[in-house]
């Protein structure tokens, strides 16, 4: 029974999302990037697939905020990738915070991305799915205590 | 109980747990922890529903928050007053040799209070409780569980206590002589020899097998098992006083003991349970 409500949960959240989507335009103006209710809406809907695929429960839902604030003055997003590169941004962010674990929050890992892909990703979707955040994963699970192997240390 | 509540009213509750469980760093959990923590704010629902049953008395029903805030603090309590019963269980306990009693008494359940998740995982017994206990134990899990295990372990001990250590000792190397490291309950073995001295009368002499397969000849099955409820009733109330919890503990093993006896008489092998020595007392 839970799992099906939990899975429903996601979706309950929608409603409730497009407004705070479209708040973060007044911001997101001065670097001309706007986005219309039916935008919000493709993001929310990829959004609940992403969370589905991912086996993920998002009880929040400001994920979508904070990639917008924290990419939105990428030199590398136009007004004619934007709604693309932010659900983009969405789907890597939820397979990354299964890969690594849950060892990193949010925040850590939106700023990291950020780092990547204005850096050396240089705008790359691709490349920060496949290599950049690879290895940050990697990384994480080979320090925490979760990954496999980590306990023979305790023995 | 929690399913009195609609699921709006349970959802801000794992909301705000799952914010305690990330400490608001990430706004989203894996399916499988959510699931979890889902059944942890239902077993705690669930142990405020419990304690009123038990008969505190509420004329209201409460919102799911207070049900759910409540049952933390019951089951906090409910922890707290296990950990006493342990304790003073502890001061008395004697493994009789017994290593899995041994064990399961001062490392397992000692690891239980140690790890055990009171707001995140109430609903884990976390330990395996490898020593067996007569009967089944308390499946409503988490500290529901290992209360009524060391409940058990201590109406055991208190049994145990009532003869002397000697005569234990001798019937566990007389049943089997390494039931150090054997995984039975070792009650079990030492009250079946109790009752047998009781209903054949042998108070302080050596058990004649011949006196008890007269007996059990003489009755039947339920005759037998009625018998051995009523000595062992009689036995507790001289030695104890009334103790209902003690007698409706031990009594669980008097359905396989009487089988157990009558199988045996078939199989012309009744010594096979029973250790005959003198001065038992």
């Amino acid at each position: 029974m839970e799992i099906d409500v939990l899975k429903s949960f996601n979706n309950l959240l929608k409603e409730r999302r497009i407004e705070s989507i479209l708040n973060t335009n007044s911001y997101t103006g001065k670097f001309s990037l706007q986005l219309t209710s039916e935008d919000a809406l493709k993001i929310l809907d990829r959004r609940i697939v992403t969370l589905k695929e991912q086996e993920r429960v998002d009880f929040r839902g400001d994920v979508i905020d904070k990639l917008i604030f924290s990419f939105c003055d990428s030199c590398y997003i136009d007004q004619d990738n934007y709604v693309e590169t932010l659900i983009g941004l969405q789907e890597i962010f939820y397979y990354y915070k299964n890969e690594s674990l849950d060892e990193c929050s949010d925040d850590e890992l939106i700023k990291y991305m950020t780092i990547c892909f204005n850096g050396v990703c240089q705008g790359s979707l691709e490349n920060l799915y496949d290599t950049v955040l690879e290895n940050f994963a990697r990384d994480i699970r080979n320090r925490t205590k979760g990954f496999i192997g980590r306990y023979k240390e305790d023995e | 109980m929690s399913d009195e509540y609609a699921i709006d009213e349970i959802m801000p509750i794992l909301s705000d747990l799952v914010d305690k469980f990330t400490s608001y760093d990430s706004s989203s959990v894996t399916l499988k922890r959510a699931n979890s923590l889902m059944e942890a704010v239902i077993f705690t629902i669930n142990a405020f529903y419990t304690s009123i049953s038990n008969g505190t008395i509420i004329y209201k029903k409460p919102s799911a928050k207070i049900a759910y805030e409540n049952g933390y603090d019951i089951l906090c309590k409910r922890v707290a007053n296990t950990r006493k019963k342990y304790n003073e269980i502890a001061i008395i306990f004697d493994d009789y040799g017994n290593n899995n009693y041994r064990d399961t008494f001062y490392k397992g359940i000692s690891a239980f209070f140690m790890k055990y998740d009171v707001r995140f995982s109430p609903c884990e017994t976390v330990i395996t409780m490898d020593y067996p206990i007569i009967g089944n134990i308390c499946n409503n899990g988490g500290i529901f569980t290992v209360e009524d295990y060391i409940e058990k372990i201590g109406l055991e001990q208190k049994f145990l206590s009532l003869l002397t250590k000697d005569f234990i000792y001798k019937v566990l190397n007389e049943y089997q002589a390494d039931y150090r490291d054997q995984f039975y309950n070792i009650c079990s073995i030492i009250l079946r020899n109790v009752l047998i001295r009781c209903i054949t009368n042998d108070q302080s002499t050596e058990i004649d097998v011949l006196k008890l397969e007269i007996f059990l000849k003489g009755h039947t099955i339920t005759e037998t098992k009625f018998i051995l409820r009523t000595v062992l009733e009689k036995y507790i109330n001289e030695k104890l006083g009334d103790k209902n919890k003690l007698y409706s503990y031990l009594s669980g093993d008097l359905e396989n003991f009487a089988s157990r006896l009558y199988i045996n008489l078939e199989n012309n092998c009744l010594d096979r349970i029973l250790y005959i020595d003198k001065g038992w007392k």
